[in-house]
């Protein structure tokens, strides 16, 4: 069924055109400012997330959160090293894992970078423990939870309410309508509201990025079958995550995270910066279920009961979590239990379009991986 | 079966049918019952002065369960797809732009809330996806089991039949072939003397047509008979004059003066005979008689007699069929004084027409001679019951003697006025008697 929310897409055609005009003058990352100036707890890492740590960083004046992207390279320390930035969730891991560097040997990046011995406290993590990876070295501590929809062009027919799928609907023809098969490449189609037929695009962000892989994941998939499915593009590595811009058509579709939707629509409130670059998006519905619902304070908030979610981490170090360093201590009230000063910071959360998590916020016990490389 | 002809013209009907013939089991829409109808207004316009292409459209049938997901309406021409005339309906669609029938119920949307509402039509027919061209096409009302990919070959569908023209850019509805309305006629037939009533009514089932507009024509076998009438409040009627004697048969054919009615023609209504019972009957007069030998010579003789006396047709008067006619006969004598004096007697048998028979004695007479008539006249006659048993009981009509007297010839005229009574129940026919006059 087609859903239009017309008042909704109004709201959001508003803020792009406010983000245009002020997207010029801000700077295109946020580390810790102003520049030169070092802060003792360093993150780097996932990009889902760096907009909501550096806002956690507002309340939280230890943080000092590196985004994904900037300049190439970034000096943490007071007079340390300047190495590569880490881009994404497992090069935060990386990263981190370098920085612990138990074996005195460990290098960022692998095998060409430096030595970083030091430079990372936590790796901001939009994704849970590998099973690649086991061991415990690492804790991935909880402190929200996102949300992936789809997104689609604000001015297109396609439809905002869309059944997930099951494999077990893949022998069914023709093909409900799904994005598991719309992914699959056995749905390329809609009816748009003058029963034209509208060719779908499904587009992925680029390789690598953690909004890819879970949505892949979510719709019970793998980079094989959108490989086989012959569709679904990236075109040519180039879309990135929580991007509007690349709908343009009225058949795109892509996964957007709902946090970063709703947090760019919150970016003229936020107490740092956030780039509104929805472009003319809107999001769907994924088997009924809005991906976000009026928030009692205003605005809107991530749907807590929303399907396709994940929850989102700081990575640190096991060891640090049992230390009595001045500085491990101050990560342990950063970061572990649910009155540490992250989740103590609901209403930051909250602002960022994340959804608070409860007592599973800053769980030190649960999600354990061992140190990726 | 009556029906009204505007009715027809409006009722714009049409079937809820399949797209394809001979779908898969899975295609369940291959068979939708019942047929549904779309109205829609306008039903006529000109793609060059129209604003929209319709005001409103209903469908008296609603979406079946498995094809709720979403519909459309459609032009087709010759079985292909020309494109959706209104955009995409689906169960959210706002309640003020109408009912799409996706619930199950009746489908109704109009302007009168939302003057611009696309869900009634969106273009205009000069607009489709393909050109409409000129002749027949389709407004189709799917259902749609799929919004994303409704399926116009397997989704059911209520259709409307319709016209365009694509030079003068005019459309509407097809000119309706309303079924002529089958008729009946009667005919009924009376008659009163040689004259025969013949009156038809035409019917449209049971009741009188009194719209029909037409003529009626009266046969006897294949022979018209009378001139043709217009037909007036359904009925229709003739009166032949001077028809024959006899038994007669006669048909009306009704014959439409437009397409509203079929022609038919009645059943043969007969009169089984005139009821002009001896009309231009005579009554031969068959004579027989004798001549008395005179001793002296000289003869007794009937030298003169009516052959035939025609009574004429009777009419009704005082209970009775009348007629009349006159009977003449002259009687000489020549024979010799002191001859036996002689008798004319008359006795009449039966009137017969065909099978039918009339006792002779309901005819009677008033025996008269004229002036210098040597013989006498015989008694009154009355028909019966008037006397017993009237002519059929034989009677004098004149007697006399010889004369001694000179002339010794004599010669009497004699003449009776012939009254026939015949009873009001006779049936109707030619009828004929003899009466024997005797002369002794």
């Amino acid at each position: 069924m087609l859903k239009k929310t017309r008042l909704g897409f109004g709201a959001v055609a508003a803020f792009a055109v406010a983000a245009l005009a002020l997207g010029v003058s801000v700077p295109a990352n946020a580390d810790p400012t102003p520049v030169g100036s070092f802060k003792p707890l360093v993150g780097v890492g996932s990009d889902t997330t760096e907009n909501i740590v550096n806002g956690l960083g507002t309340v939280v004046p230890n943080l000092g959160s590196y985004d994904a992207t900037g300049s190439a390279t970034i000096q943490t320390r007071s007079g340390g090293v300047l190495f590569n930035r880490p881009n994404g969730s497992g090069n935060g891991q990386r990263a981190l894992s370098a920085s612990i560097n138990l074996t005195g040997t460990r290098v960022w990046p692998a095998t060409t970078g430096v030595n970083i011995t030091g430079q990372v406290d936590f790796a901001r993590s939009s994704s849970a423990p590998s099973s690649s990876f086991p061991g415990s070295d690492l804790t991935f501590i909880p402190y929200a939870r996102d949300a992936v929809s789809f997104a689609v062009s604000a001015a297109s027919d396609f439809p905002r309410d869309i059944p997930a799928g099951a494999a077990a609907q893949d022998s069914i023809s023709p093909a409900p309508f799904t994005l598991r098969n719309i992914y699959r490449g056995t749905v390329t189609s809609y009816a748009d509201a003058e029963f034209n037929s509208v060719t779908i695009r499904p587009l992925l962000p680029q390789t690598g990025s953690g909004t890819r892989s879970f949505w892949i994941g979510q719709l019970g998939l793998t980079e094989a079958n959108i490989t086989s499915g012959g569709v679904a593009t990236d075109l040519g590595n180039t879309v990135q995550e929580h991007n509007g811009t690349f709908v343009t058509g009225a058949g795109d579709i892509v996964p957007f995270s709902v946090a970063q939707f709703i947090q760019q629509g919150n970016y003229a409130s936020l107490p740092t910066t956030v780039v509104e670059r929805r472009g003319n998006i809107q999001l769907g519905s994924i088997g009924t279920n809005k991906p976000y619902v009026p928030s009692a304070t205003g605005g809107v908030e991530l749907n807590a009961a929303f399907p396709v979610n994940r929850l989102v981490f700081n990575v640190v170090s096991t060891a640090r979590l049992s230390g009595t360093s001045a500085a491990d201590v101050q990560l342990q009230q950063a970061f572990a239990g649910s009155t540490s000063q992250v989740c103590a910071a609901a209403s930051t959360i909250k602002q960022y379009g994340f959804g608070t998590i409860g007592a599973l916020c800053g769980n030190t016990t649960t999600y354990k991986q061992a140190f990726q490389f | 079966m009556k029906l009204n002809m505007r009715f027809v013209a409006l009722a714009v009907a049409g079937a809820m049918v399949a797209g394809t013939v001979g779908l898969s089991a899975s295609a369940q829409a291959a068979e939708i019952t019942p047929v549904g109808t779309i109205t829609i207004t306008p039903s006529s316009g000109n793609v060059n002065t129209d604003v929209n292409f319709l005001d409103s459209i209903a469908v008296n049938t609603g979406a079946p369960v498995g094809f709720r997901a979403s519909s459309g309406t459609f032009v087709y021409q010759g079985g292909v797809e020309l494109g959706a005339i209104a955009s995409a309906r689906n169960p959210s669609m706002v309640s003020t732009a109408g009912t799409n029938g996706l619930d199950g119920n009746p489908a109704f949307m109009d302007r009168s809330i939302i003057p611009t509402n696309n869900f009634v039509s969106n273009k205009l027919l000069n607009a489709t996806t393909l050109p409409l061209a000129t002749g027949a096409f389709e407004l189709r009302y799917y259902y749609f089991a799929s919004a994303t990919a409704p399926n116009r070959a397997t989704d059911p569908y209520v259709k409307l039949n319709m016209t365009y023209d694509a030079t003068t850019g005019a459309w509407g509805l097809p000119a309706v072939v309303v079924p002529a309305i089958a008729t009946t006629t009667s005919l009924t037939a009376s008659a009163t003397g040689t004259t025969v009533a013949l009156g038809a009514t035409v019917k449209a089932g049971t009741s009188v047509a009194t719209a029909a507009t037409g003529t009626v024509s009266f046969f006897e076998g294949a022979t018209q008979v009378g001139t043709t009438q217009t037909v007036a409040a359904g009925l229709a009627s003739v009166s032949l004059t001077g028809v024959a004697v006899g038994t007669h048969s006669y048909t009306a054919t009704f014959t439409p003066s437009n397409t509203v009615y079929l022609a038919s023609t009645s059943a043969p209504a007969s009169i089984g005979a005139l009821i002009a019972p001896i009309e231009t009957a005579a009554v031969p007069v068959a004579i027989t008689f004798d001549i008395a030998a005179g001793t002296n010579g000289g003869v007794l003789q009937l030298t003169s007699r009516s052959s035939n006396v025609a009574l004429g047709t009777a009419t009704i008067g005082g209970g009775t069929f009348n007629a009349s006619g006159t009977l003449n006969a002259v009687v000489d004598d020549s024979r010799q004084a002191g001859s036996p004096d002689w008798s004319l007697t008359g006795v009449m048998g039966d009137f017969a027409a065909g099978t039918k028979t009339l006792s002779g004695k309901y005819l009677g007479w008033t025996p008269a001679v004229t002036a210098g008539s040597v013989g006498n006249a015989g008694a009154v006659v009355l028909p019966a019951p008037g006397s017993v048993n009237g002519l059929k009981t034989s009677s004098q009509l004149s007697y006399g003697s010889t004369s001694a007297a000179d002339p010794q010839v004599t010669s009497t005229t004699v003449s009776a006025l012939l009254q026939l009574k015949a009873p009001k129940n006779t049936a109707a026919g030619n009828y004929a008697g003899v009466l024997t006059l005797t002369l002794i």
